[in-house]
């Protein structure tokens, strides 16, 4: 017989009370591994999708808290390919729309200048790529088209504005599968914003490297008009970009917060559950520090039985984030933030916090059961 | 004896047990409460600062935001205050900052026209009220000047600009306190949205008037077909941050009262197979299974009640902690809403008599003799 | 203090030497042993007799080391008890306790509950588990192996501890009323175990009872009442002096 033996047959003992902590935890943790996944995949989408077209640098507006609704002016992007790491320098202007006949609204329209690096590295899978010369022609992501029930050739209401259905892009990325490309222009007509961009999208020279691309940030951002005044630009590399994007930083503060809170709650439960656990077996701890167990064992007995329970909690809890992550890649208002599909890293980060609630709400029952006096114990009634 | 007194004292009988069982209770109903209420309080203070000011409509590009990129425009405002039945029309400029340096995200940035009632309404506790004739000047909230450190007279770096902080204010709202007054045109400047403004706010008249109001809103949607006049609570309600905010904060309540509720269940069960015996002999002694029951769930709801009184002082501590916390003092008010404390009782109170029920009965139904066996 | 026998045999050092021990409780106004002094030799089985109160449950917790005396010291093999840092690993090794009420572990079986003070030892899983089985015959119970104690007779039970009690070959058996639980027939069993372990294995018994024909079983018995020996008696060979 292994030790681990009798850790499980005390944990089948009362079959129905491990199982209750067992469901309540896969509770806690099914919540907090499905908010973490929903931030870590966002924020991994967006990273793709500059690294996707070799994006090195990010320029947008300073201080602004919400970039998608900050502007820069798109005659800027001059200044910006006459310097000397920059290989290519493209605005585009993202907007949320509204799309008229099903009235969805909160869609990513993404303006780009069709004959430049970002239209050239789309995949379209049906009809053609944008041109040049088009007007109030878009590109629908393949999620989208199929949702709308569209094709190439149809026609699509975009804020009131009627837009021609050029063709379907499609990516493995399931946020920019949801979204739309215009010509830059296009967008700028329809939202009202004349001459501006909302970022500019850098790639360095192939040369380049981490230190070359931070001087060439702090070389953007030191840009200034004739008369002295800053250009205003804020200018970082792609991954630091993405990272303190105010919405990927909602979206982990959201989970973090949530988190701590299942945590918490976790910690009291198991404490409860154990400390309960080891008053009712006073007796037997009493013997088996009579019969010679050190304390030693009989903490790493208790601690064992915690961690059991947290890995069937987790267990559980992976699955059940599996469909609460299904649940909110189709709600219409998390859709457009949300991968349906767990990433590992999170369910990883999920085991290791309910492992750690268990274990740590388990210490003090723990400590309790081994430091009894044998004597008293056995004589307890 | 009551049935309530046995209860209270089968309680007493076990200390630590019952102390323990609360404290699970207490911990579920504090995250109920804390959530609830600065959800509730997030929504609440942010339709204050509507309807404080005696608004009726609120007027913006239809969609769902609180911030639309695509503005609304200065003309129309002249429009709405020559209809017939239109009070006072303020239009206003919304933004968000960020003051990266002092862990402050979402800071709110509010464009005002020189003559707006909204800067009189303000009160001034040092400096002064923007005039026409700034420029690059700014007025800070009271919560947002002191996380910044700054005074007036001081420079403060909006937009990767400098400005002048002509004064600080203090106002009703937490909002506002946590805000930055600019004139508009600057702001204006600053978003490149010349001519435009996120929306206005408007009071009829006669002012809350129901029928002045919707005949109101008629009247200023048929200006242009892609504006909406929205009374402003439904329009707060609709708003994607507040529906967000509700849903997380619903969802976490839920795991919440999930996880209080096998606590309870775990532990109600647990005593009640222990007491088996006891309960035989209740039985034995002549009392009918929902006398047993009932005894059985009044000690559960015992519980809940001493719970709930720890949980909600916790959840009120939890609160007042985030409205201190510079990073979010600028959004948390620090008020307990009564709303918030319902709530959190009425889940102590379901997941007691839910966590006493099914053991309760599963033992009181069998026949006293059974009961007095398996002992 | 020293020992005399009538016969002249060599001089043996005890196995179990308890020297002028005091306890004391409640801040020495209940003094449950006064100035308790005797010595056991290997391969002896003594009854401790007394009545209830008599210091009988306070003599046995401090010869199993579960205790310390207030004054006076206990020697196991000439090494105080006093000298030793880790109580619980000695126990473990020296120690077998055999309790009134078994204190079987409920959920794991006969086999199992044997191998539990093993786990402190050296053997490895196939010999713990052979070694159990070994002593589980010894106490005649093969065919009760993989029953749980709530399937076995109170009986049974014991013999379950008392297999349990010897699985670390310890140096003294240490009973504590063996057949208070147990039927006439069901103890006399045990009693007739005890003396096969004393006769074909040599083991050490130490028996604490209040049941003369339990302690009539024994070659020597030690009286306590109120705290302090109290008579010489003598069945079948060695007498002790006691300082009284």
């Amino acid at each position: 017989m292994l030790f681990l033996e009798v850790i499980a047959k005390n944990l089948m003992r009362r079959k129905t009370r491990t199982l209750l902590t067992i469901a309540g935890l896969a509770a806690a943790v099914a919540t907090s591994t499905a908010l973490l996944s929903s931030a870590w995949s966002f924020a991994s989408s967006s990273r793709d999708y500059y690294s996707s077209r070799g994006v090195d640098v990010v320029v947008c507006r300073a201080g602004v808290s919400e970039r998608i609704t900050s502007s820069l002016s798109a005659a800027l992007a001059g200044r910006l390919r006459a310097l000397p790491d920059v290989a290519w320098a493209e605005g585009s202007l993202t907007e949320m729309v509204s799309l008229g006949e099903r009235a969805l609204i909160g869609i990513p329209m993404h303006g780009v200048d069709p004959s430049g690096p970002t239209a050239d590295k789309l995949e379209v899978t049906s009809g053609r790529k944008l041109a040049a010369g088009d007007h109030r022609a878009v590109l629908l992501g393949s999620a989208l088209a199929e949702g709308l029930k569209h094709r190439p050739g149809e026609t699509l209401q975009i804020e009131g504005t009627a837009f021609h259905i050029a063709g379907v892009f499609q990516t493995a990325d399931a946020i920019e599968a949801n979204t739309i490309i215009a010509p830059l222009t296009d967008v700028q007509d329809l939202m009202g914003r004349p001459g501006q961009v909302s970022e500019f999208q850098i790639r360095a020279v192939p040369a380049a490297n981490d230190t070359s691309i931070s001087r060439l940030c702090r070389e953007i951002e030191s840009l200034h008009d004739a008369s002295g005044r800053s250009l205003g630009f804020k200018a970082l590399p792609m991954r630091k970009f993405v990272d303190s994007d105010t919405e990927t930083r909602l979206t982990w503060a959201m989970a973090w917060g949530t988190s701590v809170v299942a945590v918490g709650l976790s910690l009291v439960a198991m404490l409860n559950t154990m400390l309960m656990s080891v008053l009712e077996r006073t007796k037997e701890f009493g013997l088996l520090r009579a019969i010679g167990w050190t304390r030693g064992r009989v903490m790493r007995m208790v601690l064992g039985e915690s961690l059991v329970i947290g890995l069937c909690a987790s267990l559980g809890g992976a699955a059940g984030a599996g469909l609460f992550v299904r649940a909110l890649g189709t709600w219409s208002y998390t859709r457009n933030f949300v991968q349906p599909t767990l990433s590992a890293e999170a369910v990883v980060l999920g085991i290791a916090l309910t492992i750690f609630a268990g274990v740590a709400g388990s210490l003090y029952p723990a400590y309790r059961g081994a430091t009894c006096v044998p004597l008293t114990a056995l004589h307890f009634e | 004896m009551r049935s309530l007194t046995i209860a209270a004292k089968n309680l007493r009988r076990r200390p630590f047990r019952s102390l323990l069982t609360a404290a699970g209770l207490a911990a579920a109903v504090a995250a109920i409460v804390a959530l609830v209420g600065v959800a509730e309080s997030f929504e609440s203070s942010f339709l204050a600062l509507y309807t404080q000011q005696g608004t009726d409509l609120v007027v913006q590009r239809r969609g769902g935001a609180v911030q639309l990129s695509k503005g609304v425009s200065l003309k129309l405002g002249q429009q709405i205050r020559e209809l017939p039945g239109a009070g006072q029309v303020i239009g206003g400029l919304m933004d968000m900052v960020a003051f990266e340096s002092r862990d402050l995200f979402m800071v709110i940035v509010n464009g005002w026209e020189p003559d707006c009632p909204v800067l009189d309404r303000v009160k001034i506790q040092s400096g002064r009220r923007l005039q026409a004739e700034d420029k690059n000047c700014v007025m800070l909230g009271r919560i947002l000047a002191a996380n910044l450190g700054k005074q007036a007279g001081d420079t403060v770096e909006v937009y990767g600009q400098p400005f002048h902080v002509v004064g600080i204010f203090e106002s009703f709202s937490v909002y506002e306190n946590g805000a930055v007054f600019m004139l508009i045109d600057d702001l204006q400047r600053q978003m490149d949205r010349p001519g435009q403004v996120t929306g206005y706010v408007v009071q009829a008249n006669p002012p809350g008037d129901p029928d002045a109001v919707a005949a109101l809103q008629s009247r200023i949607e048929a200006l242009d077909p892609e504006i909406a006049a929205t009374p402003c609570a439904e329009f707060v309600g609709s708003l994607n941050q507040m529906r967000v905010t509700r849903v997380m904060s619903w969802v976490i309540s839920a795991v919440a009262c999930v996880m209080g509720a096998f606590g309870i269940l775990n532990t109600m069960a647990m005593s009640v197979f222990e007491r088996r015996t006891e309960i035989g002999a209740f039985r034995a002694m002549g009392w009918r299974t929902w006398r047993v029951v009932m005894l059985i769930v009044q000690e559960s709801l015992l519980l809940a009640g001493a719970g709930s009184v720890v949980g909600v002082a916790g959840g009120f501590l939890a609160i007042l902690a985030l409205a201190h916390w510079h990073v979010t003092s600028g959004l948390v008010q620090g008020d307990l809403p009564l709303r918030a404390v319902c709530e959190g009782i009425a889940m102590a109170a379901l997941m007691a008599i839910l966590g006493a029920a099914y053991p309760a009965l599963r033992f009181a139904r069998l026949a006293p003799v059974e009961a007095l066996r398996e002992g | 203090m020293n020992d005399t026998k009538p016969d002249a045999l060599p001089r043996l050092v005890p196995l179990l030497d308890v020297r002028s021990i005091c306890r004391t409780y409640d801040d020495g106004t209940v003094r449950a042993l006064k100035d308790v002094s005797f010595s056991v030799f290997r391969g002896e089985y003594v009854a401790i007799m007394g009545p209830s109160g008599s210091g009988k449950s306070t003599l046995l917790n401090l010869l199993g080391a579960l205790d310390h005396p207030c004054r006076g010291e206990i020697c196991f093999e000439g090494q105080s008890l006093a000298t030793l840092r880790d109580l619980d690993r000695f126990r473990a090794r020296t120690i077998g306790f055999v309790f009134q009420s078994f204190h079987l572990l409920p959920t794991l079986t006969a086999l199992e509950n044997v191998q539990i003070p093993m786990f402190e030892g050296t053997l490895n899983r196939r010999a713990r588990v052979q070694k159990a089985e070994e002593l589980l015959c010894l106490v005649g119970l093969s065919h009760r192996l993989k029953h749980v104690p709530q399937k076995l007779s109170v009986g049974e039970r014991q013999r379950v501890a008392i297999a349990r009690a010897l699985a670390n070959d310890p140096l003294v058996l240490l009973a504590d009323e063996p057949t208070g639980n147990l039927d006439s027939r069901a103890g006399a069993g045990v009693l007739d175990l005890f003396d096969q372990l004393h006769r074909e294995r040599g083991v050490t018994l130490i028996v604490i009872t209040h049941g003369a024909e339990v302690a009539a079983r024994a070659e020597r018995t030690i009286w306590i009442r109120d705290g302090q020996i109290d008579l010489l008696q003598m069945s079948g060979g060695v007498v002790t002096r006691c300082a009284v």
